[in-house]
């Protein structure tokens, strides 16, 4: 599997659930915001994104509806279903809870 | 491992089957626009269209990579989520086995008596003959005027047949069969088997091949008594020649002359009779080597051969009636002028027709006799079937309010509803799948007994190594899984509410209700489906006992019969008379024997030979002619079999083919055709007007007794003396036996054996054997009723308690306030069975009703008892009742045992 090495294992899903979460979007927007969002800091290629995706919706946190763009073209419009958002609540807390732990070891290191 | 690359293939292979073709476009389509867009983006950054492609490609670093990653990632999480819900199924039944064992077992029954029943009404009622094209084939049946010997009403005399098979236009072939018993020598060993007489294009028409050698074509057919050939069948050549490969082309004998086996017919072909087995194929041309009634040939009277035709393709039944129609006069007239002056006296006779019955599923005496019981017990199976569901209804439904707060905890955690349904339908499946494994192995071995019951009349049925065929299985398979998956989605569904799981997040307990009205109401459901069951089966067995005491009108007690079939051995008329004389005697004198006699007709064999006679002094009203059934008996039968005369004499020695006619009427023959005139003296005129009319003089009055069979009501009956009646190539030896009846077999055979080695003795049997075997559909019948109903009377059992016990642990808290309050145990006790009492009522109510309804339907099944028979109903009901209340006794006695302080302080 093609992830990007340096995103911690799970991380990739919490981004994509964060920015699914905002409005319904299509995979380009969303490899186009990633990109925005990161300040390409983090390195997400555009093929990669969507085997996750795709994991994403089977594990029924997502699902897929296609609809037409503003300038007319069909697209596959991801949104948040609502064990995802659960699970976004899940995995959000828990980023926050393993960084928190980090950035507190790190800190006791730097002094 | 394996069980993973199982599970794989098998979701890939359901994928395919079901979405695949949408995911792929919809893959497709996803990736085009993302490389679209990306491709305009560069464009936009000032690349060339080319250059911008190609940058938009390499970003995807590998198109057909990432979309196959994108699969996986879809197989999967299915594929996991499969597993994961079969091991944790298992687990989780594993946890519960009162409940895996009660599901399973209720399947198991339900899934394995109507794979059982219908199995058999299969093969016995639905299949085809294994033949090329079935469907069309058609059974030619004459409507009409006939005179003569009609061996069953859709026959044809030998010379018909030739008559239509030459003038015929819409057949590409026209086959004539007749099957009757022979004696087969192989290896100078004599044994009855059953020969199918054919037309030499037989084996053509049907499209069945030769296992080995060859089979009959027209030119093993064409010259009397030239074509010396056999085929014989595959179940004969494996049952009683051991598959010996040599066996064609060496000699064996029928009707003690040679003939040589050219072939063994193609496996699992038996014949048209579905059910029967015949044992060897001869050529119509070799009948007067192979029976005694050589001249039926040639006698336009002798309506003994079928005639199946194969349809021209594309030619209706209908149209073929029609076109065939004018070819019936022609033969109709010639039967009348070879009757010379003895034809009949109106013009009836052109009235009859052709009529072309479907012969697809051959003939079948077996499915006569059992079409009604079995689909009596079809009918029956489907019933138990309802209710072992309303049992696995009711224990899934238990079971997923027990699992309440399991369910919603995984709610919580995350987990979507369909997850969670998906998880429960997987617990599910797993139990219809084990389920209608066990079903299938409860099939197999119910097939086997009831073939083993059914005996020899289901001949080479075959049931045991063919009823597994795909069909049945995947019947079986699809039921069951439908079964556990419609009754484990309901309660699923119901488990995974917002409202039940929401209720619980809360703190509330879940309101259950619902739950416990509907099992409930399957409870009731299921009394009332038993009750039928149980009122059937009481029906059955009713008519079974009533059979067996009917009054049969002489004694049955220590009798034997046995077959002499001196014609298959070669005799003519007065070598099988003196050989019969010598046989009395020789048994007369062995040990253990009262006395022996001899009848042309077997008894209780619904063997009776019926005619059309003159009655003097008795005018049929519209110019017919009185019926009666007859027997050609020994003098001395009436004193031996134990029917006693009323009036007049018995025959005499003194009464031969030369003196004076004579005839014994029965009882029910005078109060039919002779009610105020006086018998004895009056004649009774068989065969058709002229000269060659019989007149036989009655001398005696028998009393009645049921002769044919034990159901029908005495018939009018009347004897000859055998040496008066007009054939005779066989006969049944009748012995009251002064002691054991059995001990007598070995000696008797062998004393007929010593007389002529090449005569086996047929059909031995006591006569209670016999009324065994002629009550085996009735016995059947009541025995698998008596089963079903047990089998769902012990269910419906098991969910009384189960729903009792359910209600009584979640009411503990209810009952121990009302102790507290002052109930007494009494009051406690009542509550409960009042519960007990609502559903019981309704239940019996509902299923007295059904029960009402559907005895007219089995009324023909019965004997000595109505179809709404009030006193089974009651009996039925009352052991319901006293079944409710027993399975009801331990919730109750537990719910009275509440100790209110402990009750109280729980909650």
């Amino acid at each position: 599997m093609s992830r990007p090495a340096d995103l911690v294992q799970g991380t990739l899903d919490l981004l994509l659930l964060t920015i699914i979460a905002l409005e319904p979007i299509h995979a380009w927007a969303i490899s186009q915001r990633l990109k925005q969002v990161s300040g390409d800091a983090l390195q997400v290629s555009d093929g990669s994104l969507y085997p996750a995706l795709h994991k994403l919706e089977q594990e029924g946190w997502i699902r897929g509806d296609w609809k037409t763009t503003p300038n007319g073209r069909r697209a596959k419009f991801y949104s948040l279903t609502r064990p995802g958002r659960r699970a976004l609540e899940r995995e959000a807390a828990e980023w926050k809870r393993l960084a928190g732990a980090i950035s507190h070891v790190v800190r006791l290191t730097e002094t | 491992m394996l069980e993973w690359r199982w599970v794989r293939r098998l979701t890939l292979r359901l994928r395919t089957l079901v979405r695949r073709d949408r995911v792929e476009r919809e893959l497709d389509e996803e990736f085009r626009f993302h490389i679209e867009e990306r491709t305009a983006l560069e464009i936009s950054r000032g690349l060339s269209p080319l250059d911008a492609r190609r940058v938009a490609l390499r970003a995807m670093n590998g198109i057909d990579q990432r979309k196959e990653e994108c699969r996986d990632e879809r197989r999967m999480q299915v594929v996991e989520h499969v597993i994961r819900d079969v091991r944790y199924g298992f687990r989780s039944l594993a946890r519960s086995p009162g409940f895996a064992i009660a599901a399973l077992v209720s399947l198991a029954l339900g899934i394995g008596a109507n794979t059982a029943i219908f199995s058999i009404i299969d093969k016995l009622l639905l299949e085809s003959l294994p033949v090329e094209r079935p469907r069309e084939l058609v059974l030619l049946n004459p409507t009409g005027w006939r005179n003569g010997w009609t061996a069953g009403s859709r026959t044809w005399s030998y010379q018909a047949y030739r008559g239509l098979r030459e003038r015929q236009r819409v057949f590409t072939g026209l086959l004539a069969d007749r099957t009757d018993a022979v004696n087969l020598t192989v290896d100078g060993a004599t044994q009855r088997a059953i020969a199918s007489i054919v037309s030499g294009n037989y084996f053509d028409v049907l499209g069945v091949r030769a296992f080995r050698g060859r089979v009959l074509t027209d030119d093993d057919d064409r010259v009397r008594r030239g074509h010396p050939v056999v085929v014989l069948s595959h179940g004969f050549w494996v049952e009683r020649l051991g598959s010996r490969a040599e066996i064609v082309g060496q000699t064996v004998r029928v009707g003690g002359r040679p003939f040589t086996v050219i072939g063994i017919s193609e496996q699992g072909f038996n014949g048209l009779e579905v059910g029967g087995s015949v044992d060897v194929f001869v050529p119509t041309m070799m009948l007067p080597d192979v029976v005694t009634y050589g001249e039926a040939l040639d006698a336009r009277n002798a309506y003994i051969f079928q005639v199946y035709g194969r349809l021209e393709p594309g030619v209706s039944r209908q149209q073929a009636e029609a076109q065939l129609q004018p070819l019936y006069p022609i033969e109709l007239e010639r039967d009348v002028a070879a009757m010379g002056g003895r034809g009949p006296t109106d013009d009836r006779w052109r009235q009859g027709q052709i009529r072309l019955d479907d012969g697809h599923r051959g003939t079948s005496g077996l499915r006569r006799d059992l079409e009604t019981p079995l689909t009596a017990l079809m009918a029956m199976t489907v019933v138990l079937l309802l209710i072992a569901c309303a049992n696995i209804a009711g224990l899934q439904t238990a079971r997923a309010s027990a699992r309440v707060r399991e369910i919603s905890i995984r709610l919580a955690m995350g987990a979507s509803r369909g997850r969670v349904v998906q998880q429960l339908l997987t617990e599910s499946a797993l139990i219809a799948a084990l389920g209608a494994l066990a079903g299938v192995w409860v099939a197999w071995f119910t097939v086997r007994l009831l073939v083993a019951e059914m005996g020899e009349t289901a001949g080479r049925l075959q049931l045991v190594t063919t009823f597994l065929d795909t069909r049945v299985l995947v019947l079986t398979f699809t039921f069951a899984v439908a079964t556990g998956v419609l009754f484990g989605l309901l309660p699923a569904l119901f488990a995974t509410r917002p409202a039940v799981w929401s209720g619980l997040k809360t703190g509330i307990t879940a309101d259950l209700g619902g739950h416990v009205r509907l099992r409930r109401l399957l409870v009731t459901v299921q009394l009332a489906l038993s009750l039928v069951l149980v009122t059937a089966s009481g029906l059955f067995g009713r008519t079974l006992i009533n059979l067996r005491r009917a009054d049969t009108g002489f004694e049955t007690d220590r009798l034997i019969q046995f077959q002499l079939n001196t014609g298959a051995a070669g005799y003519d008329r007065a070598r099988s008379e003196a050989f019969l004389h010598l046989i009395l005697d020789d048994v007369q004198r062995l040990p253990g024997v009262g006395q022996a006699t001899f009848a042309v007709a077997p008894v209780l064999s619904n063997a009776l030979i019926g005619f059309g006679i003159d009655v003097e002094g008795y005018s049929a009203p519209g110019g017919r002619r009185a019926r009666a059934v007859a027997n050609a008996v020994a003098p001395g039968y009436f004193r031996i079999v134990g029917t006693p005369l009323i009036r007049g004499r018995d025959f005499s020695e003194t009464d031969s083919a030369r003196s004076r006619r004579v005839a014994i009427v029965s009882d029910a023959f005078v109060r039919t055709y002779l009610r105020d005139l006086d018998p004895i003296g009056r004649t009774i005129g068989l065969g058709y007007g002229g000269p060659n009319r019989l007149y036989h003089e009655i001398v005696g009055i028998s009393k009645d007794a049921r002769l044919n069979n034990l159901r029908d009501e005495p018939i009018p009956t009347f004897y000859l003396p055998y040496t008066q009646f007009d054939v005779l190539n066989s006969g049944f030896v009748l012995v009251r036996a002064k002691g054991d009846s059995e001990l007598l077999r070995r000696p008797i055979e062998a004393l007929v054996k010593r007389r002529d080695p090449a005569l086996p003795v047929a059909e031995y049997a006591t006569i209670d054997e016999q009324i065994n075997r002629l009550l085996r559909p009735e016995r059947l019948v009541a025995a698998l009723s008596l089963a079903f109903a047990l089998l769902a009377t012990g269910l419906g059992a098991i969910g009384l308690y189960g729903v009792l016990a359910f209600s009584v642990a979640r009411r503990t808290r209810e009952i121990g306030v009302r102790m507290a309050l002052g109930a007494g145990r009494g009051a406690v006790l009542r509550l409960v069975l009042r519960s007990v009492a609502g559903m019981v009522v309704v239940g019996i109510a509902a299923g007295a009703v059904l029960s009402l309804a559907l005895g007219r339907s089995i009324e023909s099944q019965l004997y000595g008892v109505r179809g709404r028979d009030l006193a089974t109903l009651g009996a039925a009901a009352a052991l319901l009742i006293a079944v409710a209340l027993a399975s009801a006794w331990l919730p109750a006695r537990r719910a009275s045992r509440v100790d209110p302080l402990r009750a109280l302080r729980h909650e």
